[in-house]
C-alpha cells in the first residue's frame, strides 16, 4: 500500500512525498521508514515528529490504510 | 580592568534632571553577570517595597551583558527590568536588534532611570556624552517615525533607538518600547513605565571597543558554534524561514493554543489555515534577511507586502508568537490580518502576545454573549474574523472606545467590565505565551511560579519538552525538581550574559559558560554557573517576596493545565499537576513552598545576598 506525505515544520528537502509500506503498517513503521530515508541531520527531527493521519492526530500504534494522507509535524517551539 | 564590560553605569533622575555615572562594581559583575542579574540586584537596592510602578520612585533599567558588543556569537541582546504594573512584582523582558551593543559601545553596561519628567523627553547618549533632550516634537509619533526623526536630529544615521509609540504614551499596560523598528523587550509592562515617566525614547551611538580577556578563545568558540549551527537542521530552518517556520506544525500538534486555549488545532483550526499562517507560505513577501547584532543565525527578515486587504509596503516578518497569537488562538487563518496587526503593534508599541491574547479573550466573551456588540463599538468579533480583529487592534492603537479598555490587556478589561474573568488565559495577570503546558507540562511550572510569570523563555524542563512529541513520561510529575532547577539556572546565566535563547538550538549549553570565561577572564565552571544562576533567581524571587508575593499567591488559569482536560486531539485527557511541579522545583531551590521563605543557609552559601537575608530574617545574620 502507499501513504501520501506532507511535511510541516523543518523543510525536508529530499524526503519522500509518497511511501510504499506493507499492509497493516503503523505510524511507528512509517516513522522508522522515514528515519531510514533521511540524512543523518534529519534523523533526530523525524524521531521527534508527530503525525496526523487523514486529519486525525495519530499515535504510533495507529494502523495506516492504503492512500492515507499523512502530515508529518516537526516540532520547533520558537518565538 | 573589568574585561567584558564597558565599566560604567548610568543613573538618571528625570524629576531632577540629574545624570550620574558610576563604575560598574567588579563584585556586581562577578556575582550577577549582567542583564537581569544586575537589574534584580540594583532595583532591589533602589526601590522600596510597595513602590508605585508608575510613580516617580519606580526605576526602569536597560542592561547589557558581558557577551554584548564583543565578537561572541549570539551576544546581542539587552534586558529591560522594572516592577510590573500588571503583576505588582518583578518584571524583565529582553530584546535583540542592535540597541544593546550600541549602548555598551557608547560606554555603559546599564542605564537606570527613575523620576518623572515634567515634559516629554528622550535620552541621548553618544560615546560617553549624555543628555536629556526635549521630546515634545516626537510625542505622538510611532516608533519607526521616532527612529527616523532621531537619525536626522542627531546627525547620526547609525543611531540606535528604543522608543515607545502612542500606546506607551497613553500608559497602556501591555505596551512596550520597540528598538530597531521591530524588536521589543515587550512583556510584562515595560512601555507603561516609560510612558509614565514621559520618556519617549533612548537614542544611543557608540564606537568604543569592549576589552576582552581572551579574544583568541572567543574566536575559537565562535568557530565551534558556527560549525554546530551548520549541522543543525532546526537552526538552519530558523535561519531560512524564521521562528514562524514552526507555526503550522505547532498549531496542529498541540503546542500552540487554539480558540483561546479551549480548542483543538486539528479539529477547530485545520491544516489549511495552519499552513497559510506559517512563514514558509509567507516567504513570497521576503525581501531581505535580518540578523540581530552578533547573530550568525538570522531568524528575522524584512517583508514587502503589497497585496491583500492591508498592503503595508515594507514591514517585518512576524515571529511565531505573533502568528499564533493572531492566528490559531483566534481561529484566524487570514495572514493579511495577522501581518497588519504585527505592523500596528510594532509602530504603536504593543506586546503582540498580550495584544493577541486580549483580543482572543474579547472574542470568546463576544461569542458567548458576555460582551455585547455595543460594548465592542459595533464590531462583530466572531471567531476567525480577520477584519474584526484588525478593527479592534486599530481601536487599541488609537485608544478609542473599547480599544481604550482593551489596550490595557485582558485582565484590566475583565475587571473594567466586571465580567468574562473565567475566560482569561493568564499567569498572575500576564497573558500566556504561545506554547501550551498541556503539550509541554514543565511550562506550567515556569508560567505559574517563575518570578517573572507567564514566559516561555525562562528555562526549566518545559523548554525541552517543547521540542519533543507528546510523551507519556512528561506527565509523571515525580522527581522533576533537579532537572527543572538545573535548566532554569542555566537560563538565568544565559539571559544575564545577553546571549540569545536561540544559541541553544545548535551550540551546546556550556558554550555560554565558555564565552563568559573567555570574555571576562573569570573561572566560570559548571558549579559557578549553578551558584550564579541560583543567586540571580533568588534576587528576582526576593523582589517579589518583599512585595508580599509568595508561590502560593501566583496564579495560572485552568485551561492551561487541563482543568477540565480537552476531550479530543493530541492533548486529549492530559492534566498537569502544576502544584507538584512547583513543590519539586522550590524544594530543590531551597525555598519552602508553603511559607515562601528561602533557606537562610542557602542564601548565605550563595553569598552577596546580605540585604535579602536582612529583609527576611532581620539584622541578625
Amino acid at each position: 500500500m502507499i501513504v501520501k506525505l506532507k511535511y510541516m515544520g523543518v523543510v525536508h528537502d529530499g524526503m519522500p512525498d509518497v511511501l510504499e509500506l506493507e499492509e497493516g503498517a503503523t505510524v511507528k513503521t512509517l516513522k522508522n521508514a522515514l528515519k531510514d530515508a533521511s540524512s543523518i541531520d534529519i534523523k533526530p527531527i523525524i524521531a521527534n515528529a508527530s503525525f496526523i493521519v487523514n486529519n486525525v492526530y495519530a499515535d504510533e500504534d495507529t494502523i495506516l490504510e492504503d492512500n492515507s494522507q499523512v502530515i508529518v509535524l516537526t516540532p520547533l517551539g520558537g518565538g | 580592568m573589568l574585561y567584558g564590560y564597558a565599566g560604567k553605569m548610568l543613573f538618571i533622575d528625570l524629576s531632577t534632571g540629574e545624570i550620574e555615572e558610576r563604575e560598574t562594581p567588579k563584585e556586581l559583575a562577578e556575582n550577577f553577570i549582567g542583564g537581569y542579574g544586575f537589574g534584580a540586584k540594583i532595583l532591589y537596592d533602589m526601590m522600596k517595597p510597595g513602590t508605585d510602578p508608575l510613580g516617580p520612585d519606580s526605576v526602569i533599567g536597560f542592561i547589557t551583558g558581558p557577551t554584548s558588543a564583543t565578537k561572541a556569537w549570539f551576544g546581542g541582546r539587552y534586558t529591560v527590568v522594572n516592577k510590573s504594573p500588571i503583576t505588582g512584582g518583578w518584571n524583565d523582558a529582553n530584546s535583540g536588534g542592535y540597541f544593546g551593543p550600541e549602548l555598551k559601545k557608547a560606554g555603559y553596561d546599564a542605564l537606570f532611570i527613575k523620576g518623572i519628567s515634567p515634559k516629554p523627553v528622550y535620552i541621548y547618549i553618544n560615546d560617553g556624552k549624555v543628555e536629556i533632550r526635549d521630546a515634545s516634537h516626537l510625542w505622538g509619533m510611532d516608533t519607526k517615525e521616532v527612529w527616523e526623526a532621531l537619525k536626522e536630529e542627531t546627525g547620526e544615521p547609525k543611531v540606535r533607538v528604543t522608543a515607545i509609540g502612542p500606546a506607551g504614551e497613553r500608559v497602556s499596560l501591555i505596551s512596550c518600547p520597540i528598538n530597531d523598528g521591530h524588536r521589543a523587550p515587550a512583556r510584562g509592562g515595560t512601555g507603561p513605565i516609560m510612558g509614565s515617566k514621559k520618556l519617549k525614547a533612548i537614542a544611543v551611538r557608540g564606537t568604543q571597543d569592549i576589552p576582552v580577556a581572551h579574544p583568541d578563545k572567543v574566536l575559537e568558540i565562535n568557530k565551534k558554534v558556527v560549525e554546530a549551527m551548520k549541522n543543525n537542521q532546526m537552526a538552519q530552518a530558523f535561519g531560512t524561514f524564521g521562528t514562524g517556520v514552526g507555526t503550522p506544525a505547532s498549531a496542529l500538534n498541540g503546542d500552540s493554543p487554539v480558540k483561546n486555549w479551549a480548542g483543538v488545532g486539528v479539529i477547530d483550526f485545520g491544516e489549511e489555515k495552519a499552513e497559510k499562517m506559517g512563514s514558509i507560505a509567507l516567504d513570497r513577501y521576503k525581501t531581505k534577511k535580518y540578523n540581530c547584532a552578533s547573530c550568525p543565525l538570522g531568524c528575522g527578515a524584512e517583508y514587502e507586502v503589497n497585496d491583500g486587504r492591508w498592503p503595508l509596503g515594507p514591514t517585518e516578518r512576524p515571529e511565531y508568537e505573533t502568528a499564533a497569537a493572531f492566528g490559531s488562538t483566534m481561529l484566524c487563518g487570514e495572514p493579511d490580518a495577522m501581518l497588519k496587526c504585527n505592523e500596528i503593534c510594532n509602530r504603536y508599541g504593543f506586546d503582540t502576545i498580550s495584544a493577541g491574547m486580549t483580543i482572543a479573550w474579547a472574542m470568546e466573551c463576544y461569542e458567548r454573549g458576555i460582551l455585547s456588540k455595543e460594548e465592542l463599538d459595533g464590531i462583530e468579533l466572531t471567531w476567525g474574523n480577520g477584519e474584526a480583529i484588525v478593527k479592534i487592534m486599530e481601536k487599541m492603537a488609537d485608544g478609542e472606545g473599547c480599544g481604550a479598555i482593551l489596550s490595557h490587556g485582558s485582565q484590566y478589561a475583565a475587571n473594567y467590565w466586571n465580567k468574562g474573568k473565567e475566560y482569561l488565559q493568564t499567569a498572575s495577570g500576564i497573558e500566556l505565551p504561545m506554547h501550551d503546558p498541556r503539550h509541554s507540562p514543565g511550562l506550567a511550572r515556569t508560567y505559574k511560579y517563575d518570578p517573572t510569570p507567564g514566559r516561555h523563555v525562562k528555562g526549566g524542563i518545559g523548554g525541552v519538552q517543547m521540542l519533543e512529541p507528546i510523551k507519556e513520561e512528561n506527565y509523571i510529575f515525580d522527581g522533576t525538581g533537579p532537572m527543572d532547577l538545573g535548566m532554569t539556572l542555566f537560563t538565568e546565566v544565559l539571559n544575564a550574559s545577553s546571549m540569545c535563547y536561540f544559541s541553544t538550538l545548535s551550540a551546546p549549553p556550556e558554550t555560554v559558560y565558555k564565552y563568559i570565561a573567555a570574555i571576562t577572564g573569570m573561572n566560570f565552571d559548571q558549579q559557578t554557573a549553578f551558584n550564579t544562576g541560583l543567586r540571580i533567581f533568588m534576587m528576582r524571587y526576593a523582589f517579589n517576596l518583599r512585595e508580599g508575593i509568595k508561590p502560593k499567591d501566583m496564579t495560572l488559569t485552568k485551561r492551561a493545565i487541563g482543568e477540565p482536560p480537552l476531550e479530543a486531539g493530541p492533548l486529549k485527557g492530559y492534566r498537569v499537576d502544576v502544584e507538584k511541579l512547583g513543590r519539586n522545583f522550590f524544594k530543590e531551590a531551597g525555598i519552602d513552598f508553603d511559607t515562601g521563605l528561602p533557606d537562610k543557609a542557602v542564601l548565605k552559601r550563595l553569598g552577596y545576598l546580605d540585604e535579602v537575608i536582612k529583609d527576611i530574617y532581620g539584622e541578625d545574620k
